[in-house]
């Protein structure tokens, strides 16, 4: 057997040349599952003539006196003769199916196998691992992978430099380059274990912890935004939190995968264990409009089971919701057995607006010391506050218009003050203004108002705030100043222009359609002398009908028949009650154009809003839906605010449901009951203990099952060395990849196992192998011989993920805040994203608008940064995060030109480099050379080589040169910081910076 | 994934495949390099296409059927009646009027009529779609399973109700390969309509690249300076400037490649000179500053301002000169609930003259021959009013219709048949995985045989169902 596998594992990369024996498990298998078990595999559905090839009885059973496979002779074998046939009606696979013909070596391997006796095996995975290995992990991956390369004829690779071990170490254990000072400390330390006990303050570090779970929150499906149709935001960082805290304990990873399948079932389960098991309300979910809430229940529960079979087992039991599986043993009744572990949670198939779907469990987070929860939703408060008065800022160049468009006006109609106006209308206390009509009730629905008002003088200002049931023109000496629409929204105008010297008459023409109507007004005159006078409606006001062919305004100035109104009651009253729009902060244009006159850094706050309030009123829509969507932001997060504590979506039991096979996966077409049970090709669940969650978890972690261990070991392998063992991690089964070395997994795995399912230990391990610290040089034999690097010669060369790409650009800058979990954060992303695929200005949804954070936001772990799933962070997603809208245990590497437009021009990495320009101006000693080798240390944690340095001592010194001829264009680089001569310089330095923050090297762990 | 189809590239071309999707340089001139990375697969095209690429202008939200295209003389009759049982079926109703006492056959707003000699049917409200009719194939017999916005539109681009598959784009761009150096192989373009803003909401899934290399995911097209995202050089970085500190990266990586033998930097040097390539050639496409007055008579005025559909469309001409493999405009706003004339009436006007222009030109600059436009949304509308009559209409999911234009497709051409109410398809169904796979089919690519291992299964664009090209329409 061991023979064997060794064998097969080769076969991987020998071409087919001996007759040895013929593994089904490892050769045959994979060529029947690609290209006969669609029709002649494990699904009854689309079986043709009955036959099944995947398992003896039916392979070798005669039918109409032939035998697909007669073990032992292969001229009388069926399936020789069909695979081999040029008659189309004959051939296998038939032409229908698109699949080619098998090629000659794979219709060899068949005959030799039949010829040996067609022998089959169980599938690999599904045999539980054996074989502890009999010496230290590090000793046995060493030994496995030397065994592999010495069968090929291949050496490994010497030992990597103390420099790049320290810097490939802490890049894959912490996702950041080592710090100088870190460097140093290494390279001095000459004992014996300098290495593992670097390897070990690595892993206890809380960035290891974050890095870990960072890994977790592609599995996880982790986001920040309900993911369909709306997406408007959700609160699961809590989870979030609770898997770094996780990986920050070191949790056992048995309890780490039994808490959050079924944190809530254990025995006097905690808040936090409960929390733990929002793993599986990672979902998405939706609200939109007309949803059959039982299809998304489903496809809910659909997604846990892709998510738990692919995270825990690398099964693709999805595969199974329609029909049973074509390639492994899964039945689809095995599927709806699964899905009754998940069928009777509360969930339902809606989703709250804004934010979390029951059942959830208001908890502290475990991280909340880092966190300080209430302080960073304090500080984002803070933030849309801030963005509510400075709208500006979201539209500069709109502002920039609106703004100039008022100062012209203000311009043109210059005005002499020697105070400043009052700038806003106020309701006092205490002052009453009466509803006035005619009469109680009757059928009065036309008349005109008026009174008249004398002044001294001019006012220095003058506001009137008025309303009326249903509606009214107002007019100031018989020039209208405005109307209202609609009662329950009053007006508010600046009447300071209106009123002169001596009598001024106020008009008003009211009408209605109704039963009851009224007319309220309060005009607040501020006068010269400092005195506030106000006129209120009341019953000296005085009433008539309106004159026919007569205008209103000539109407009111005409002397006649004029009665004193009704009183219905004072301001407040029903069944108008209070109204909105008292509190207004509209301005007199002069009055604006004033404080738009004034520097930004010297207006007053009230100021600030003020301007805010009429650029949102007086400019484009867009303003307006800016300024609505920033008051529903803040809404939710003060209510969120409160209680000091974060809500998590989790898992209950609360509703058992009759759990039936769904016929091809439809919701609404349900068919046999089936009762919860683990797929029927492994060890069943014990009798005597019920058949819930808690019990699917722990036997996911049962020493007999043959995945749990050998999945998380592979993920594991594959975080250190970018390609796991099994190459498809996301798939064990018949149609994965086989592993490179399967007795290294499988050692790997039963020690894990053994060891506790410590993970520290195993990463421990691993990287204290001589296999994690080889050079990782590729010479043009290897890259021959070996050019995936499958079997380890070396070690890899892989770009850093797109998360760490950011980590390491602020890091190497300075720039990086450190702290753990709390809210997610807002760093600049270009405009406009969001509201170009969202609800933007519609209903009041959360996470529809973009808005830029301000301080340690900006910078915090990219991790913390706010996932919004339909639109997920550009950069992220250009160097190929994947969106969280489903599982994924494996992302693929590209190599772009928009990755290269990322580094050179997101001003997040042109900020970077800023930062380290000033950096090697500040820290980097006195001369060129010692800057750019202080900034290449930073970057790559090695002294430039001479070659290097000169290109880029050329480099700075051109653009110095450069510079100076244009300082324009530095000060432009810099955004106007220092003095005009330093500007040069730190443009120069920036411009260096940013090249070394875009060397290949820089974004590689080599 | 198919590793060995990948590495049969790169053997033939002596090129050596590293990280996924991308070739490195191994001593080949850089346009050989070029040809290598963008060449898409192996043995494709399967057949002779008749497409080059492809211009979809996807109208987000569900234009009507009824309103616009699918002539009912009959139904003029039948307005206000309720609609028999018979009819309506077991369908499924979405929850918005799933609870409606009466379902009244509402006639079209405006009315539909037989255009140009071929009698293909459109609406009043298209008066420019009407002057193409004999250019046009329109398939009145499309259908979809889903009945919301979401699942409908994530179905139609992605070929899955459910969230995690490549767009059809993505696909295109990865059997196929680029033709144009200095752009990305997939462009999408976003607008919004005034008949309902904002639209429904749209998703990045929409013409993501689900489980194959993001490197074929649409790249978003915005008006501007800064087409692409994070194109546009920082204030104080001059070209020269730009340009010389990609050749000192390319001096430093060379030493770097020459120290550690991976291929993969070099590649990246490379993809330096494309990012620098299409900082200029990006911006050249969104300038339209050398387009004559004729242009913007025929697009209409609201070409002239970025953002727009209109601009979006001349934009989407623009890169079919340039041989953009695929280019997608999502156009928000058509989901008439309510206000049905006031808002259809809107989204037509938008969108109306654009769209039949783009053919045109086309047609005129003898681009139409192999370049293949469509038109349509996710789903059609229901007949039945919603609330009150001739106020909205709900989702219609069983049949709706789309039109294609050029690249191998008739001129003058009607597809499928629905009954009296435009609620059943009764000749000729074509379900959305149809449609794309016959988009496909023009591109010389036969769906089934295109497939990408993931999880175990060979996936192709259309999934695991049966599909039939729409024959009746190509040339």
């Amino acid at each position: 057997m061991k023979a064997l596998v060794l064998t097969s594992a080769i076969a991987l990369w020998a071409d087919w040349a001996s007759a040895a024996d013929v593994s089904f498990d490892s050769v045959i298998r994979p060529i029947l599952s690609e290209s006969c078990f669609q029709c002649h595999g494990p699904s009854k559905d689309g079986r043709r003539a009955g036959l099944r090839l995947d398992q003896t009885t039916s392979a070798f059973a005669i039918r109409d006196g032939k035998r697909a496979i007669a073990p032992g002779k292969p001229e009388l074998s069926e399936l020789i003769h069909r695979i081999t046939s040029t008659d189309p009606d004959v051939r296998m696979p038939p032409p229908e199916t698109k699949k080619p013909p098998l090629q000659p070596a794979q219709v060899a391997q068949l005959r030799e196998w039949i010829q040996q006796g067609a022998r089959y095996e169980d599938h690999w995975s599904f045999v539980p691992p054996r074989g502890n290995p009999d010496r230290a992990l590090r000793r046995f991956i060493d030994q496995r992978i030397r065994e592999h390369l010495q069968a090929k004829g291949l050496p490994p690779s010497p030992r990597a430099d103390q420099t790049t071990l320290i810097r490939r170490l802490s890049l894959d254990l912490r996702g950041l380059p080592p710090t100088i000072e870190e460097i140093e400390t290494f390279l001095a330390d000459a004992s014996k274990n300098a290495w593992e006990s670097l390897v070990d303050r690595f892993l206890a570090s809380p960035e290891c912890a974050e890095r870990l779970a960072l890994e977790w929150l592609d599995v996880a499906r982790y986001s920040d935004t309900n993911g369909y149709s709306i997406d408007d935001h959700r609160d699961m960082w809590g989870w979030r939190d609770w898997s770094i805290h996780a990986f920050l304990q070191n949790k056992p990873y048995d309890d780490f995968i039994v808490e959050q399948l079924a944190g809530d079932l254990l025995p006097d389960a905690t808040a936090q264990q409960k929390m733990a098991t929002g793993f599986l309300r990672n979902s998405m979910n939706t609200h939109e409009g007309g949803t059959i809430r039982e299809e998304y229940r489903v496809a809910y529960i659909a997604d846990k089971i892709d998510t738990v079979s692919t995270a825990f087992m690398g099964l693709t039991m999805k595969c199974a919701q329609c029909h049973d599986h074509k390639y492994d043993p899964i039945s689809q009744k095995d599927y709806y057995r699964f899905f009754a572990f998940f069928n009777n949670a509360s969930e339902n198939g809606g989703g709250a607006q804004n934010g979390n779907t029951a059942p959830v469990v208001r908890a502290v987070s475990p991280l909340e010391e880092h966190t300080a929860y209430g302080d960073s939703i304090r500080m984002r408060i803070d933030r849309l506050k801030y963005l509510q008065s400075h709208l500006s800022e979201l539209e500069p160049e709109r502002f920039a218009e609106w703004r100039a468009k008022i100062l012209a006006r203000a311009d043109a109609a210059p005005r002499a003050r020697e105070v400043h106006a009052t700038t806003k209308f106020s309701f006092p206390v205490g002052t009453q203004p009466r509803w006035i009509w005619p009469e109680k009730k009757g059928t009065i629905d036309h008349i005109l108002l008026r009174r008249s008002v004398e002044l001294d003088e001019a006012p220095l200002s003058a506001w009137l705030f008025f309303t009326c049931d249903d509606h009214a023109d107002v007019y100031f000496n018989g020039k209208n100043v405005g109307r209202v629409k609609l009662w329950m929204k009053p007006k508010t105008v600046d009447v300071t222009d209106k009123l002169t010297k001596g009598v001024n008459l106020i008009g008003v023409e009211a009408r209605n359609a109704g039963s009851v109507a009224g007319f309220l007004a309060v005009l607040q005159i501020h006068h010269r002398s400092g005195k506030v006078q106000y006129v209120l409606s009341d019953p000296e006001w005085k009433w008539r009908k309106p004159l026919a062919a007569t205008s209103a305004a000539d109407a009111l100035a005409k002397d006649g028949d004029w009665q004193s109104p009704l009183s219905l009651g004072t301001y407040g009253v029903g069944p108008w009650g209070k109204l909105e729009g008292i509190e207004s902060s509209e301005l007199s244009p002069s009055a604006l154009a004033e404080i738009l006159r004034k520097p930004v850094t010297q207006r007053s706050e009230v100021e600030a809003t003020q301007v805010s309030a009429a650029f949102a009123a007086q400019s484009t829509r867009l303003v307006q839906r800016f300024k609505k969507a920033l008051s529903i932001e803040v809404g939710e997060l003060e209510k969120r605010l409160k209680g000091g504590k974060t809500s998590v979506m989790v898992m209950d039991s609360a509703k058992p449901r009759k759990n039936r096979i769904l016929m091809r996966g439809q919701y609404d077409q349900p068919g046999e009951e089936v009762s919860a049970g683990v797929p029927s090709l492994f060890q069943q669940l014990p009798d005597d203990a019920p058949t819930d969650r808690l019990a699917l978890a722990r036997w996911l972690v049962d020493k007999s099952h043959p995945l749990t261990a050998r999945v998380t070991v592979n993920r594991y392998w594959q975080l250190l060395f970018g390609s796991g063992l099994v190459k498809t991690a996301e798939d064990f089964g018949a149609q994965g990849e086989r592993p490179s070395h399967p007795e290294l997994l499988d050692g790997m795995a039963v020690a894990f196992r053994e060891n506790g399912w410590n993970l520290r230990d195993l990463l421990r391990e691993i990287v204290l192998s001589k296999t994690y610290q080889q050079q990782s040089r590729l010479g043009a034999e290897l890259r021959r011989a070996d050019p995936y690097n499958r079997l380890l010669a070396r070690a890899p060369r892989q770009r850093l993920s797109a998360e760490l790409v950011r980590d390491n650009a602020l890091a190497i800058g300075g720039l990086l805040k450190k702290r753990l979990g709390g809210p997610s954060v807002y760093p600049p992303q270009p405009d406009g994203l969001w509201r170009q695929v969202s609800h933007f200005g519609y209903g009041a949804f959360t996470a529809q608008a973009y808005f830029p954070g301000a301080h340690e936001h900006l910078v915090r772990r990219s991790m913390y940064t706010f996932w919004k799933r339909t639109a997920p962070p550009p950069a992220m997603a250009i160097f190929d995060a994947p969106t969280r809208e489903t599982c994924v245990v494996r992302r693929l590497a590209t190599n772009t030109p928009l990755q290269a437009l990322v580094l050179m021009n997101d001003p997040q990495f042109l900020n970077a480099a800023r930062a380290l320009g000033e950096r090697m101006i500040r820290e980097g000693g006195s001369s060129a050379t010692e800057r750019i080798s202080h900034a290449f240390r930073l970057a790559t944690a090695r002294f430039p080589r001479a070659e290097e340095l000169r290109i880029l001592e050329a480099g700075l010194a051109r653009e110095k040169r450069r510079f100076r001829s244009d300082p324009t264009a530095a000060a432009a680089l810099v955004l106007h910081r220092g003095a005009a001569d330093e500007q040069v310089d730190l443009a120069a330095y920036t411009m260096t910076a940013s090249t070394i923050l875009n060397l290949d090297e820089t974004i590689t762990n080599q | 994934m198919r590793p060995s189809r990948i590495s049969s590239v790169a053997s033939r071309r002596q090129f050596l495949t590293t990280s996924f999707g991308t070739l490195a340089y191994l001593g080949l001139p850089s346009s050989d390099m070029w040809a290598a990375m963008h060449a898409g697969l192996a043995d494709f095209p399967h057949h002779r296409p008749t497409a080059k690429r492809v211009i979809y202008l996807f109208q987000s939200g569900g234009p009507s059927h009824v309103d616009l295209f699918d002539y009912k003389p009959a139904l003029g009759k039948l307005h206000g009646t309720p609609l028999p049982d018979s009819v309506r079926g077991n369908q499924r109703l979405t929850g918005m009027t799933a609870g409606q006492k009466q379902f009244l056959a509402n006639a079209p707003i405006r009315p539909v009529r037989p255009r140009g000699h071929s009698g293909v049917t459109v609406g009043d409200l298209l008066p420019h779609t009407a002057g193409i009719a004999d250019d046009i194939s329109l398939v009145k017999s499309v259908h979809t399973e889903a009945i919301n916005h979401d699942p409908g539109i994530t179905f139609i681009n992605t070929g899955s109700q459910i969230p995690g598959r490549p767009s059809l784009g993505a696909w295109c761009g990865f059997g196929l390969g680029s033709l144009n150096e200095n752009m990305p192989a997939y462009v999408v373009m976003i607008s919004q309509g005034s008949g309902k803003n904002p639209g429904q909401p749209i998703f990045s899934r929409l013409w993501g690249s689900g489980f194959i290399p993001s490197s074929y995911q649409g790249v978003q097209l915005r008006g501007g300076s800064s087409p692409i995202l994070y194109l546009k050089d920082p204030a104080g970085v001059d070209r020269e400037r730009r340009r010389k500190m990609i050749d000192d990266l390319a001096a430093l990586n060379r030493l770097r490649f020459e120290e550690t033998g991976d291929p993969e930097i070099e590649t990246r040097s490379f993809q330096y000179d494309m990012a620098y390539r299409m900082q200029e050639s990006a911006p050249e496409i969104t300038d339209t500053s050398d387009e004559p007055d004729s242009t913007f008579e025929l697009y209409g005025e609201d070409a002239r301002t970025p953002g727009t559909y209109a601009y979006n469309c001349l934009l989407a001409r623009r890169m079919a000169e340039r041989d953009v493999r695929f280019v997608q405009l999502f156009h928000r706003g058509w989901d008439q609930h309510n206000t049905l004339l006031k808002n259809l009436s809107a989204q037509c006007r938008d969108t109306d003259q654009a769209s039949a222009a783009l053919v045109v030109d086309l047609k005129q600059r003898g681009l139409l021959d192999d370049t293949l436009v469509i038109w349509g949304g996710e789903f059609g509308r229901t007949v039945y009013s919603q609330g009150r009559l001739n106020s909205g209409r709900d989702h219609h999911g069983r049949c709706f219709s789309m039109w294609l234009a050029g690249g191998g497709v008739k001129g003058g051409c009607m597809h499928g048949q629905t009954d009296d109410y435009c609620y059943n398809i009764v000749e000729d169904p074509v379900h959305t995985r149809d449609l794309n796979a016959t988009i496909l089919h023009c591109l010389g690519i036969d769906d089934k045989r295109f497939t990408f291992k993931f999880q175990g299964l060979n996936h192709s664009p259309t999934g695991v169902e049966e599909t039939h090209v729409v024959r009746d329409i190509l040339v």
